[in-house]
Formats: structure tokens, sequence, C-alpha cells
């Protein structure tokens, strides 16, 4: 199993994090992705980035070079066993309700299961 | 996610021309899921070296056919990956 913890809340960090997660879906292998502090907020808020990279972001968005963050969730999901995972304490800490994420994510839960992971990458 | 294939005499066709990685590996990986027989065109030189280096080492055949500036690479599960 691999392990991808995402501590980071810039979306360029979240997109590519599931962007290695999907390549390793190609692989054949097992993925966690574990969403803590300020990925969580981003994902539940929807923030986009601003300033330039947003521009170079929108742009190659626009363009088909890189796709919606849900879009490359959703396709990494279906490449194979990726499951995203969100961590409890950073729900607590942000007031954020189950409910209100979204509808990619697997489970609620804690760093034990990714550390547990062959490899773990942080970002 | 659903992926449009085209049929292509006995194999299905998956367009990847213009996309860049990770995408042409991950949606063709998608459509094995649904087919057998692939064709995979790319213009994406690091896909065309990476998509049947990967795909041999799990057990698929793999030919890549280069036109001009396309490969085509045709993919089939062997009767291990089919079961």
């Amino acid at each position: 199993m691999k392990g991808i913890i995402v501590h980071s809340g810039e979306w360029d960090r979240i997109y590519h994090a599931f962007n290695i997660a999907s390549v390793y879906a190609s692989f054949d292998e097992e993925v966690v992705v574990f969403l803590t502090y300020w990925a969580v907020d981003t994902i539940v808020s929807d923030t986009q980035m601003d300033g330039r990279k947003g521009e170079i972001l929108s742009s190659a968005i626009q363009k088909g070079i890189l796709k919606r963050l849900e879009d490359v969730i959703k396709m990494a999901k279906s490449v194979g066993n990726v499951k995203v995972s969100v961590c409890v304490t950073t729900l607590n800490m942000l007031g954020i309700d189950e409910k209100e994420l979204p509808n990619w994510v697997d489970e609620v839960g804690g760093l034990a299961e990714v550390l547990s992971a062959e490899t773990v990458i942080f970002i | 996610m659903k992926l449009k294939l085209e049929k292509n005499g006995d194999r299905y066709l998956l367009d990847c021309r213009d996309l860049t990685c990770p995408f042409p590996l991950t949606m063709t990986k998608i459509a094995l899921k649904e087919v057998d027989s692939l064709e995979v065109i790319t213009n994406n030189p690091p896909s065309a070296r990476d998509i049947p280096e990967i795909l041999r080492r799990q057990g698929y055949e793999v030919e890549v056919v280069k036109e001009r500036n396309i490969w085509r690479i045709l993919i089939d599960k062997d009767s291990k990956l089919k079961a």
C-alpha cells in the first residue's frame, strides 16, 4: 500500500497528490490519500488559487491541459484502489461536520492507517 | 468514471491525442476495466514509452506502431488476465 498525506491547502498540491495517487493506482497499487489540516479546508470551501498561479491554472484547465480537481479525484478512484480518508482532528479543529464532506471522501480516519503504508509521501 | 470508447474493428479505440501525463495512462487503465482489446492513440512521447512498459509488466500483450506524429498502442489482455 502507498500512503499520501496532504497537509497543504494549496490547490496545486492537492491536485498533484491525486495525480500521484492515480499513477500508483495504474501500477495496481492500493493507495490511501489522507487529507488533513488545510487540505480539508480547501476541499470543503472549494477554494481556488488566486494571483498569477490561479490565472495559469485556470487557463490550463480551459485548454484541457489540466482537469478540474474533482474530476482528477474521481479519475484516480476509477483507475483502481484509491481510498480518500479525512482527518477527524481536522474536522473538529475547523468545525466541519462529516456531512459537509464531498461524496468522493470514503471515510473519516486517523494517521495510523496511512502510516502503515510501505511508502508515505507528505505534501 | 465512464470513458467514451469507439469500436474500431476487433478493438476499442481510445483517442488520447493532446492529453499529457498522467491522463493517457490513467484513462488506458480505466478503459481496460471495460474491454479486453484496446488501441490507444497518443502524441505524448512519455506516454508512448511508459504505457507499454507498465502494461507489459502487468502481463498485457502490447505492440506499438509509430505513425508520423502519433503512436498507436495495441493492447490485449492475455488469457490469464481475462479470467
